[in-house]
């Protein structure tokens, strides 16, 4: 990536107006990001649409779920330590807000070949053990996860239908809460917050947050 | 007997604490990456809990050897949880034999260290005075070598 940025630069350099010195100027000064890496959805941002399957081959998509209020959409996997911390929170999560409108859809965009407990196999297993009552998404292409700008998990999105047309609207990114490690009996639940403030006619008070978590595997190219 | 007993309390005392991990901030972390102008710091961000970044630690501390006596430190900058700063992290450096400097991040702000930062780990840090350069991704040996490289040359050719 430094090299792609110096070989830019040089050829820029190369040239004399003012304009182009003005452009180097400005491209020092963006953060250093990955070229390859998807760019954010950001709240506010129609929902990209998607269609993937589930653990037991039925095709969800995002239009199937037209007559809900809303989604929570979580980026989840198998093997993150961080993501398997959240899974019970996850779960609850879809207990209480399911029968309100807004039922979780998990999705797993790890790449099987770097970690085979997250192959489709291993998904339906944790299905099966965790009693998850929502659907647990292949995203084989990784395409969803681009779309989202998905880079970790736990990765949540709350979506909201939109007022108008059969879309929704991205309401809330980032974490679930600000306490992975359950010390905290007053943390903040992001999530919970975001989908009450909505149910009662509002926007969120925080709408985006950012925490750690574990590099979405990425195909190798 | 009392004085053994007391002999290895003592000894096992020092080695925990020489293992235990320094916990700090950000903006100590901060003031520490620039405020050391001369210094090209290569902060890597990783957890015991992240295999990919279990797996390429063994570079940086490899880098870490090859730059001994340069401007280049290796600092190890874990983002266990604090309660975890002794008996996990402090316990796996002193498995591992990890000889760069290590450190645990509490509170971790993930913007405050870099706003194009998902918080995704590993993630690695190359601070040298005003410059930063941020990477979130794994590195072979060779890649960060070459990195490390460039980005001291760049540092250089301004100058």
């Amino acid at each position: 990536m430094i090299l792609n940025e110096k070989q830019t630069l040089r050829k820029r350099q190369s040239m004399s107006s003012m304009l182009t010195f003005l452009f180097t100027m400005t491209l020092l000064m963006i953060p250093a990001v990955a070229i390859d890496l998807p760019e954010g959805a950001k709240v506010g941002d129609v929902a990209p649409n998607f269609m993937l399957t589930d653990t037991e081959n039925k095709s969800v998509s995002l239009t199937g779920y037209a007559q809900a209020k809303g989604v929570i959409l979580v980026f989840t996997c198998n093997t993150c330590p961080y993501a398997l911390k959240y899974e019970d929170r996850i779960i609850a999560l879809n207990d209480k807000f399911s029968k309100y409108g807004y039922p979780v859809i998990a999705v797993n965009s790890n790449d099987p070949n770097i970690v085979p407990e997250d192959s489709p196999e291993q998904m339906r297993k944790r299905v099966s053990d965790k009693k998850f009552g929502f659907p647990y998404l292949i995203d084989e292409t990784q395409v969803v996860a681009k779309a989202y700008g998905a880079r970790k998990t736990p990765h949540a999105y709350v979506l909201q239908r939109a007022a108008r047309g059969p879309g929704f609207t991205i309401e809330y990114i980032g974490a679930i809460d600000d306490d992975p490690e359950l010390e905290n009996p007053s943390r903040t639940k992001y999530v919970e917050k975001a989908i009450e403030a909505l149910l009662g006619s509002t926007k969120p008070e925080t709408t985006f947050t950012k925490a750690i978590g574990c590099t979405i595997k990425w195909k190798k190219s | 007997m009392k004085l053994l007993h007391q002999l290895v309390l003592f000894v096992l005392l020092t080695v925990g604490a020489l293992a235990q991990p320094c916990i700090v901030d950000v903006s100590t972390l901060n003031q520490r990456l620039i405020g050391a102008t001369d210094t090209t710091f290569v902060v890597n961000l990783w957890a015991t809990w992240c295999k990919p970044c279990v797996a390429e630690l063994p570079n940086f501390e490899h880098l870490s050897r090859q730059m001994s006596g340069t401007p280049v430190k290796v600092l190890l900058v874990s983002v266990d949880a604090r309660k975890d700063s002794s008996t996990k992290v402090g316990a796996f450096v002193l498995k591992h034999g990890i000889t760069s400097e290590t450190a645990l991040l509490w509170p971790v702000d993930v913007d405050a260290i870099d706003s194009s930062w998902s918080g995704a780990i590993p993630a690695t840090l190359i601070v040298q005075g005003a410059r930063r350069v941020f990477y979130e991704r794994e590195f072979t040996f060779e890649e960060l070598k070459d990195t490390v490289d460039a980005f001291i040359k760049k540092a250089s050719d301004k100058q």
